[in-house]
């Protein structure tokens, strides 16, 4: 009777993918410069020269090598365009994205920015494109005080003054919060002040200490922490009706497995690359392992010769308690939190409460 | 239709790269410059892997006949079929 109902679990979790079409999408995130305005405690950029940043050809270059190889794999193709902040370099990062716009592979793309540099004439600018989505912010509490003691003095009026710009002028707009000891009580706040904004999506991402973030350990939840949180958070997803939580995270599957809105598989090795702002390639922004050049590189050598990636793609490889955990087929833990804290990539995801 | 002579060498093409998860049972060839990639059996990936180590064709389908629990005919026959398949698709090509 036991094996039987293992068995049913496992058929279930099988059907949950498809009906999320998982394996038929493929997401890169751009950095196209590490030059940015902002100085955030908790960055994973460690330095903001952006050495040997790449010039408008190159970025072509590469941006027709991800066409090309979303149409070989005929996959639904997503791309968000960041930074650094993005907007320094607008001379650049203009003409690519009227680039990408004509890619028939691509579904759409976002703009992921601290808003500082958006006004009317970049969002006239915006309008014209046709397959950009959604613009992306990020908030690290409801007011200046919490705010801006992380992410420096006037972003949180910056932030809030793009997102009414941005609504004004009919754009989907995002706001992605960066959870830590120091802002833990300011979720309900923030997701109340989206609320009133008009804010369509939110979505909390662990804390990781890396890049100039890498000094604040004491700022990483406990698991035991990290669970009431992402409960808290889980709970408001249900009872919100305006702005939509969104729980595509690693963990949030401990919650409620059965939910197909809570949770996702880590996207390292599965689905996704990060272009860094000289074309090298990492698994995941938050986990900086070099695994090619996008400029030098196929995305198909890489993706389909690098040891990283086929290290974490056989669950057999995860250590401690997500060696064994029944849960590997729809979370796997993040693997980045893993190498931040322990140097492992493989290693147990050290937040897992389970 | 490209056929597979015994008295020839074989190795695989150029930019072919061989990938496995035993433990998972999975199996592929990929062809990192045009993005090509192949899901294989067990056995279909044991012969490219004799093959990528530069066995003659006839020295592979000894071991093949050997190693697996099948009839001689039978055996000769798939060995036959699989291999031609991927000189097709060009996983494989003569030489090496």
């Amino acid at each position: 009777m036991e094996k039987y109902r293992g068995l049913t679990w496992v058929s279930e979790m099988t059907n949950r993918f498809k009906e999320l079409n998982i394996g038929e999408e493929f997401y890169f995130q751009w950095h196209i410069t590490e030059k940015c305005n902002l100085r955030c405690k908790h960055c994973y950029h460690e330095k903001y020269t952006s050495a040997n940043e790449l010039n408008l050809d190159e970025l072509i270059f590469i941006a027709d090598k991800i066409n090309a190889t979303l149409e070989k794999w005929n996959k639904k193709g997503t791309l968000s365009i960041t930074g650094g902040e993005p907007f320094v370099i607008k001379d650049k990062m203009f003409p690519l994205m009227r680039h990408i716009d004509s890619f028939p592979s691509l579904h759409h793309f976002d703009i992921l920015t601290n808003g500082w540099f958006i006004n009317q004439d970049v969002l006239t600018e915006l309008k014209r494109l046709k397959k950009l989505r959604r613009v992306q912010l990020s908030l690290e509490g409801s007011s200046p005080q919490i705010n801006d003691q992380i992410r420096g003095e006037g972003s949180f009026d910056k932030a809030l003054n793009a997102i009414r710009l941005l609504k004004k002028n009919a754009f989907q707009v995002a706001v992605m919060m960066t959870i830590s000891n120091f802002n833990r009580n300011e979720i309900g706040p923030v997701i109340n002040l989206l609320e009133e904004e008009g804010v369509d999506t939110f979505s909390a991402e662990r804390f990781i200490p890396e890049g100039r973030g890498a000094s604040l350990e004491k700022e990483i939840l406990t698991p035991e922490e990290l669970k009431n949180i992402f409960s808290n958070i889980y709970s408001l997803a249900l009872k919100q009706n305006g702005t939509r939580i969104l729980l595509y995270r690693p963990l949030f599957a401990l919650l409620n497995g059965n939910d197909p809105t809570v949770g996702a598989m880590c996207s390292a090795g599965t689905n996704a690359l990060t272009i860094m702002h000289d074309g090298t390639i990492y698994p995941c922004r938050r986990l900086p392992i070099p695994i090619g050049n996008a400029l030098t590189d196929s995305f198909y050598k890489i993706w389909y010769t690098s040891d990283v990636l086929w290290n974490i793609r056989n669950t057999n490889n995860l250590k401690g308690k997500c060696s064994n955990c029944d849960l590997i087929p729809i979370c796997r833990g993040c693997r980045a939190m893993a190498y931040a804290v322990t140097g492992d990539y493989l290693s147990e995801d050290p937040q897992c409460w389970k | 239709m490209l056929e597979i002579n015994e008295d020839t060498n074989y190795c695989l093409s150029e930019n072919i790269f061989l990938q496995k998860i035993s433990e998972l049972e999975k199996y592929w060839a990929f062809n990192i410059e045009s993005g090509e990639h192949f899901s294989l059996n067990e056995t279909s990936y044991w012969i490219l892997e004799q093959i990528a180590e530069g066995l003659p064709i006839k020295s592979i389908l000894e071991n093949f006949l050997d190693t697996f629990d099948v009839d001689d005919e039978k055996g000769k026959t798939d060995f036959f079929e699989i291999t031609k398949g991927f000189l097709n698709e060009a996983i494989i090509r003569k030489g090496g």
